[in-house]
């Protein structure tokens, strides 16, 4: 079978490579990143058809919501049998997305300030804002 | 023994019960917490990219304090009780020692603050305890026995991933239930253990952390735990608040209480710990059935 | 013109162009003595209102410094521009609705969790406040803390110029300030007192007595004042 990966889909992987300081040919599609995830069921594509994507170029993986959902939690990385840190180049398309101006929260929106109950750690709030807003 | 010690924005506020008892508990058995004169926040996310810098300033300059107050305390450690802090500063402070070309570069940036060396050693709480402490002595110090009390000890994710800074076997922690037998509990093993609570998805995707939390408090209830304990402020705000909207919404069949490590230590040492225990009807509960406290 | 001839002139860029200004002029002065006239941006001339935020580099030095316009004397080799106005996002909120919660500052300025601790904001500002400390004091909620740390502000809004996480500091130090003053501080009971005391009217025969003076007796009474 012979893929052709476009242009847009090579500067893509070759960003997420460098951002991540991953191979991403190291992943064998074993699917133990997607077994171990314990938010996999929120997300729109597993861990490791997000990384099949990547290494192919496709640039359908920048629709999905699989890395806003992850917590960041390294259980991924910690079960990879090829090394490879999961949760670097789920970094990298959060950064490869804010990046390009396109945040994943609207920290002044409605929905955002009612979410800042009275109890609520800050530490949730830095979290996600670090995570999800250039 | 006084070791520098860190906070964080959340022991400040809705983890103060933690700092609380921690101090406490320093003093209890024989050594003092000194919080850094000033500090800022962690950035309670360590920045995974291999490009970005400046998300790291933060840690940097509390790894300066730590270095200043050390001099004067005549120690390379800094402690920390938040296990995000522990994280994040580790893992800066490892990014530094593996890339001295990067610590050049921030402190080049920072040329108000004096260099960083790259030698303090960031511990856990769990860590002076266990390794500094003892549980030889911790035994001997505990005037309170849990025995009877059923703890399921819950680590999170922050303290042993990744790899390169936990403390204790990645995938079968025993430290913080090692402390806990030594107070004389019965540790339940649970396998969720190391699993994620869901962490700051509570903020954008409230319904993954109650599928996490179900998880975590379904096998530690199977066991029958008491109470599930955590030395996190945010895993500690996770399982409380998903349990209630878990059992509101039927998914479970009771909520089971999740205390911090540091509290159940102040009720084990403490001398009086009829305040504390009020907060904690369940333990002084089980700790009567055994006949008189 | 002879007079003016002995006090050594300077090299002065202002917004890039070169101009001789006498030495030991105000950056403020040295704009209207090289033509330019303040209808924004003169404020109050004397270091109290913040109006007049401008930055500068010297010769072969690759720090940018701040200063306020008319506080600060001219150097040579100075390159300077005056900033007019900050754009800064500032709050409408009801005072009597808010409360001292820990993430009562979070709340309406949720844009300090994304600050990075860089420190440009202290390094900028010109009353040598320890900005960066006190938004991180909001951060944690110590409102207390944040108020008194930011309590020499003149809002000039250098901070939010040079903030690389888009805060606007000197608005969060505002809101602090209110909510301690509400909330935190103990209230001003003399104050209290005194406002109660007024509208009693036992001060409306003095005030009246005062109103019907004119101003050379008034002068007259001033002059001869008690002073402590």
């Amino acid at each position: 079978m012979v893929f052709t990966v476009s242009e847009k889909g090579l500067e893509l992987r070759k960003t997420v490579e460098e951002i991540s300081g991953q191979n991403i040919f190291q992943c064998y599609q074993c699917g133990k990143c997607s077994a171990a995830c314990p938010v996999v069921d929120s997300m729109d594509m597993a861990p490791n058809k997000i990384i099949r994507f990547v290494q192919t170029g496709d640039l359908e993986v920048l629709d999905q919501n699989t890395f806003w959902v992850c917590a960041a939690c390294f259980t991924c990385s910690a079960r990879c049998p090829r090394s490879v840190d999961i949760a670097k180049i789920m970094e990298a398309l959060r950064n490869v997305m804010l990046r390009n101006k396109q945040d994943f929260i609207n920290i002044y929106s409605k929905e955002f300030i009612e979410k800042m109950i009275e109890e609520i750690p800050q530490m949730a709030i830095v979290a996600a804002i670090k995570k999800g807003v250039w | 023994m006084e070791y520098p010690y860190y906070p964080g924005c959340t022991l400040k506020t809705t983890g103060k019960k933690d700092e609380e008892a921690a101090l406490e508990v320093a003093k209890l058995l024989g050594f003092e917490l000194k919080e850094l004169p000033t500090w800022t926040c962690c950035g309670v996310v360590y920045n995974l990219t291999s490009d970005v810098m400046a998300d790291h300033l933060s840690a940097t300059r509390t790894l300066i304090r730590a270095q200043e107050m050390g001099r004067e305390l005549k120690t390379n450690k800094l402690v920390t009780l938040c296990s995000m802090c522990y994280n994040v500063l580790k893992q800066v402070n490892l990014m530094y020692k593996n890339n001295p070309d990067k610590l050049y570069n921030i402190n080049l940036f920072m040329d108000t603050e004096e260099d960083y060396l790259g030698n303090i050693e960031i511990l856990h709480f769990l860590e002076v305890l266990y390794n500094d402490i003892g549980l030889e002595k911790i035994k001997q110090k505990v005037k309170t026995p849990l025995k009877d009390l059923k703890v399921d000890p819950y680590y999170g994710c922050m303290l042993l991933r990744p790899k390169t800074i936990a403390f204790d076997n990645q995938d079968n922690p025993h430290v913080m239930g090692d402390i806990l037998s030594a107070l004389g509990a019965i540790v339940i093993e649970n396998p969720m253990t190391v699993e994620c609570c869901g962490a700051h998805q509570v903020i954008t995707n409230k319904e993954a952390v109650l599928d996490c939390v179900q998880r975590i408090v379904n096998i530690s209830q199977s066991k029958g735990s008491d109470v599930i304990v955590t030395p996190c402020p945010l895993c500690q705000y996770n399982l409380t608040t998903a349990q209630k909207s878990l059992f509101q919404k039927g998914k479970i069949n009771y909520q089971t209480p999740v205390i911090y490590l540091s509290e159940l230590l102040r009720i084990a040492l403490s001398d009086n710990n009829e305040n504390y225990l009020k907060e904690y009807m369940f333990i002084k509960d089980k700790l009567e059935k055994r006949g008189g406290l | 013109m002879a007079e003016k001839n002995q006090i050594p002139l300077v090299s002065v860029f202002i917004m890039g162009k070169e101009y001789k200004i006498p030495s030991g002029l105000t950056l403020m002065k040295a704009m209207e003595y090289a033509g330019y006239r303040y209808t924004r941006g003169a404020g109050c001339r004397a270091g109290f209102c913040g109006a007049c935020a401008t930055i500068y580099r010297l010769k072969n030095d690759y720090k940018l410094k701040s200063a306020l316009a008319c506080q600060t004397t001219v150097e040579d080799g100075m390159y300077l521009v005056q900033l007019p106005f900050t754009p800064a996002n500032k709050k409408k909120y009801d005072m009597e609705k808010l409360n001292i919660a820990h993430n009562a500052l979070l709340k309406e300025y949720p844009e300090i969790a994304r600050c990075i601790s860089c420190n440009s904001c202290t390094k900028v500002c010109p009353q040598e406040l320890k900005v960066m400390d006190y938004v991180q004091a909001s951060l944690r909620g110590d409102i207390e803390k944040a108020a008194i740390l930011s309590f020499d502000c003149v809002q000039c809004g250098l901070c939010a110029f040079r903030c690389p996480a888009e805060i606007t500091q000197y608005h969060v130090g505002q809101l602090a300030r209110r909510l301690n003053g509400k909330f935190v501080a103990p209230k001003a009971i003399h104050t209290e007192d005194a406002v109660a005391k007024v509208n009693t009217g036992v001060t409306k025969k003095e005030i009246s007595k005062l109103k019907s003076l004119n101003a050379s007796e008034i002068k007259d009474l001033y002059k001869k004042r008690s002073i402590e």
